[in-house]
Parts: structure tokens; sequence; C-alpha cells
């Protein structure tokens, strides 16, 4: 057990009695998950921790919100909890503003949103809730109704979960839903054709940034879509660590989709040796299903500053996505 | 043929290790994760999150003169992720059709794929066709008999299980086990084999 009596308590301090985390999810270690890892995440919060509690302090002191390169910089370093909600809202329009046009919504749509709300974080204390699955249900029939390209995609019940559990506001929560997939429409529409081209444009970007994974990906003849489609779609969530799933979205929802790819290529580089060296597709999904629960993904912090190092931009990432689009084919 | 052991394994025996592809078809929520929770860490639950892409896992089995490794890859249920399933069931050797005997419609799409999978899936392929959730068999909407007699025209093993009672689980995995080609030297696996349950981890107990 932590007790850091010489730092002012952070409103976000783990407390390693209890099983549930802030936002209602079993933590790791609990008797329900397999992994038997405590021993792990406490020497990390123990490291984390003072950062945090420095974070909180310099928001306070130096309000970054009056200048937006200082911003960024304070954004990429972790937006303290507190604060999250409102930056994450920051430039999200409302509904109520009459941004987003109304359709009808297919009744195969509905039945197809309600069969995944019992099947969303089902361990989660408070989407375990018939109330809080009902605010799901709105959350994506919301999406469903303003973005009928979309309708409802897998994936974007996960992503619902996490903006509702943070925001903690319905009517902002689905704003901030509908604005963040209103971005990546092609993602989720009928063929995920965003998908295949980003699952192209990560390829470029591992074969430039860590070729000895591209080698072993293409002596056993997989393709990135069968091993990590998943982070894409819903942007890490349930692969990584949930405090790595917030810093990250702290830099996706200001900065935009590269963080995506960053986060991507960083992971791979810090397991690299570990991946690079399977010879066969068992030990590669083995190894790329536990680059969740690496060092690398736990110590978020460390793995947001490697990311930003990476000479990755929108703007690369939009040149290498309209080579991939005449890649893929329909 | 060796005298057969009845279900166990023998170290050092004249046992040899394939491993084999295995990918699972079918709509949103017919149980096909469910399923493979069920076969290979023996667990149910009532909720089980949606899979997004594919999920991989892989179990072994002990066939008389062979072990069998599974590599699973339980695939997405929904219709988008249609255009993904190409790349799962690419180079298979197994395939279960999943449906729920519930849900008429997902029988129907179950057609369709075991469709797709004889147009497009490697000819030798071995087809299952498995209706879930049996045991709530007082809610069916799928006849037995129309299934079976489908499976019977479309040379599918076919069976109804339930991953919640684990009703016909491993025998669904234990019949495709049977039917894939173990290599040449000992010929084709004739007549009736006894296995052994599944468990965790076997690997290094028996074979090889």
């Amino acid at each position: 057990m932590y007790v850091f009596n010489f730092y002012p308590i952070p409103r976000k301090s783990i407390n390693f009695r209890s099983d549930v985390d802030d936002l209602g999810f079993l933590r790791p270690w609990s008797p329900q998950e397999e992994s038997g890892c405590k021993k792990q995440y406490e020497a990390w919060y123990s490291s984390y921790l003072p950062i945090v509690v420095r974070r909180r302090c310099r928001w306070e002191k130096e309000n970054p919100r009056r200048n937006s390169h200082l911003l960024q910089r304070f954004v990429r370093k972790g937006i303290p909890h507190t604060f999250r909600k409102e930056l994450w809202l920051r430039s999200c329009p409302s509904r109520a503003d009459g941004v987003w046009q109304r359709h009808e919504v297919p009744d195969e749509v509905i039945k197809q949103i309600k069969l995944d709300l019992p099947r969303t974080f089902p361990d989660n204390k408070f989407l375990k809730t018939e109330g809080t699955r009902k605010t799901l249900g709105r959350a994506l029939f919301a999406v469903a109704e303003h973005i009928p390209s979309v309708g409802y995609c897998q994936g974007l019940n996960f992503v619902a979960g996490v903006i509702l559990l943070v925001v903690n506001d319905e009517s902002r929560a689905i704003d901030l839903l509908v604005h963040l997939v209103s971005q990546r429409q092609e993602y989720y529409g009928k063929n995920m054709i965003g998908l295949r081209r980003d699952m192209h444009v990560l390829h470029s970007l591992l074969r430039e940034h860590c070729p000895r994974v591209v080698v072993t990906l293409e002596k056993l003849d997989v393709g990135l879509d069968m091993l990590v489609g998943k982070w894409f779609v819903c942007w890490f969530v349930e692969s990584l660590p949930m405090e790595t799933v917030l810093r990250l979205w702290d830099c996706l929802i200001y900065e935009g989709d590269e963080w995506l790819f960053r986060i991507a290529v960083a992971l791979f580089r810090s397991n690299m040796i570990a991946i690079s060296s399977c010879e066969s597709i068992d030990q590669l999904m083995t190894e790329v299903q536990n680059i969740g629960t690496s060092k690398a993904a736990l110590y978020c912090h460390q793995l947001i500053l490697k990311s930003a190092a990476l000479s990755i931009t929108n703007k690369s990432i939009e040149a290498l996505r309209a080579d991939a689009e005449l890649a893929i084919p329909e | 043929m060796a005298a057969r052991n009845a279900g166990t394994a023998r170290p050092g025996g004249p046992n040899r290790t394939c491993q084999f592809k295995l990918v699972l078809l079918g709509e949103s929520a017919v149980g096909k994760s469910s399923l493979v929770l069920r076969f290979v860490k023996g667990q149910f639950h009532e909720y089980q999150e949606s899979t997004i892409g594919a999920a991989f896992l892989t179990q072994t089995v002990c066939l008389d003169d062979a072990t069998i490794k599974f590599e699973i890859w339980d695939t997405a249920g929904q219709e988008r992720y249609h255009s993904l399933a190409p790349m799962y069931y690419r180079g298979a050797q197994a395939a279960i059709v999943v449906y729920d005997i519930t849900n008429q419609e997902s029988f129907q799409k179950a057609k369709n794929w075991v469709k797709e999978l004889q147009r497009q899936a490697s000819p030798n392929i071995v087809m299952a066709l498995a209706g879930n959730k049996a045991d709530v068999a007082n809610k069916r909407t799928v006849e037995y008999e129309e299934a079976n007699a489908y499976a019977e025209d479309n040379a599918l093993l076919f069976m109804e299980t339930s991953a919640k009672t684990s009703m016909n689980v491993n025998d669904i995995f234990m019949a495709i086990a049977k039917k894939l080609p173990i290599g040449p030297a000992q010929g084709e696996p004739t007549g009736t084999v006894d296995m052994n349950q599944p468990q965790q981890q076997q690997k290094g107990s028996c074979c090889k």
C-alpha cells in the first residue's frame, strides 16, 4: 500500500487495496483477472505517482490553455484527471448547435447495438448496471443517427464506454463520441476501408522504423490486420493498460491520428527483439498479445515521450494514406 | 497399427505433433468466442465481450497416434468485418461455422459462410456446423433435423452444442481432429479412436 504523505494526495491516486479503479474497471491483479501482476504495477506506480503530482501542480500554476504550443506540450505530458474532461471537450462541437443532421436508424442497426450492450466491459462496475447500459445504448444510437455511413460498428461500443466513463455527462459524452467517430467515418463504414488503408500505412512505417519486424511478418505471411486491427478500431482500449489508453487519448484527441501510429510503432520497437525472433504464427501472436502487458505498455509516460520523438506527423500519415488507398481493392 | 490405449497419453510413444489452423465463422453473438473459451480454458461467461477483428488461441489435444495442436482464429461476427474474413480462413485446414439454434437468421448466415468456404477456402478444409445455445432448446427456431439434413447434403460435421453447459464442445473439436490428415506414414485414422479430454498445456506430457 502506497502512502505518499509528503505529496498532496492527487485525486487519481491508486488505492491498491481496491480491486476496482476510478472508472470502474477491475484491476489487472484482481482475482478475476489472470495476470497476477500486482508487483509490477506497484513498481510502475511508485515511479508514476510523482509524475502525476508534478504535472497537476504545473497545470495549476502555469495554465497551459493560454498558448497552443504550450498546451500541446502539456497534453503530451499528461492531462491531470481533474482537467481531462474539460480538455477532451475543449474543441468538441455540441449536437445542440445543429452540427450534425439526424437520419433514420434502421431496425437492424438497433438490434446490433442492443446485442452488444451487455457485451461491453461486462465486468465494469458502472457498465454492469442497467442505467449505464442504457446510456451506452443512447450514445451508440446517436452515432447511428448522425453518421448513417457508419451506423453501428463493433468496437465503437468499447470506445463509447470509455468516453462515457471519463466524461461522466451523457450529453457531452455523446457529443464527443459523435465528433470523434465523424472524424474517422471510413474506419467504421461498410467495408472498413479506413482500417485496411491504415494497416498499409502502418506497414510502411514499420518498414522504416523497425524493419526486422516487417521481415518476420512477411516470412510468416501474416497481415497487420490480423495482429493489431483491434488497436486501431478501438484506439487501443482493451489492448493496453487503462492509464496508458487515457494518456494516449489525451494526445489523440488533441493532435489526431498520428498518435495511433506513433504508439503502434513505439510498441513494436520496444518489443522488436521478441517479435522478430518468432518462428511461427503461434509464437508471433503470443508475443503481440504480450505487448499489452509489456513494460513498455505499462510505463505510459515513457511510452508517450518515446512516441513523441518519432518522426511521424499527420502530414506524413496523409501522404502514406494517399499511397495506400491506391493499393487496396474496392 | 499399434494397439490403442484408451485415451491416455503415451510419453515417448510413436506420436507426432501436427498443427492445424482452425477458423470460427458465424453471425454476431451466436457464441463463437464462448465455444473457444469453453474448449481452451473450460470457462463460460454469460456476457462474453464482443470480439473485435479476431482473437487467437491455441489448444492441443491428443489422438491415439498423434497430437493435434489447433491454432484457433475466432473472428468477429458483424457483417462489416466480413471483408477481413478471407485472411483468416485462407490456408485454414478446419472451420467451424456457428449458428444459434434460437435464431433462424443466424442459420441462414451460417449457410452463406459454408457456401463462401466451399468456393474460396482450400478444397480439403474440414468443415463443421455447430448449432450453439442448445441449453435453451425450448426457444429453438432451427430444428435439429433441418440443420442435420443440410449438413449431410454438404458433407459437414454437425453437432448441436452448448458453450454454457459444455455439451458437445470438446466433441466437435475432437470430431474435427479425427478427420484431419495427420500425415502419410500411418494412413488415415479410421474407426473409433479414443481420445482423452483436452487440457491446457498438454504439449509436454504427450508426444514428441
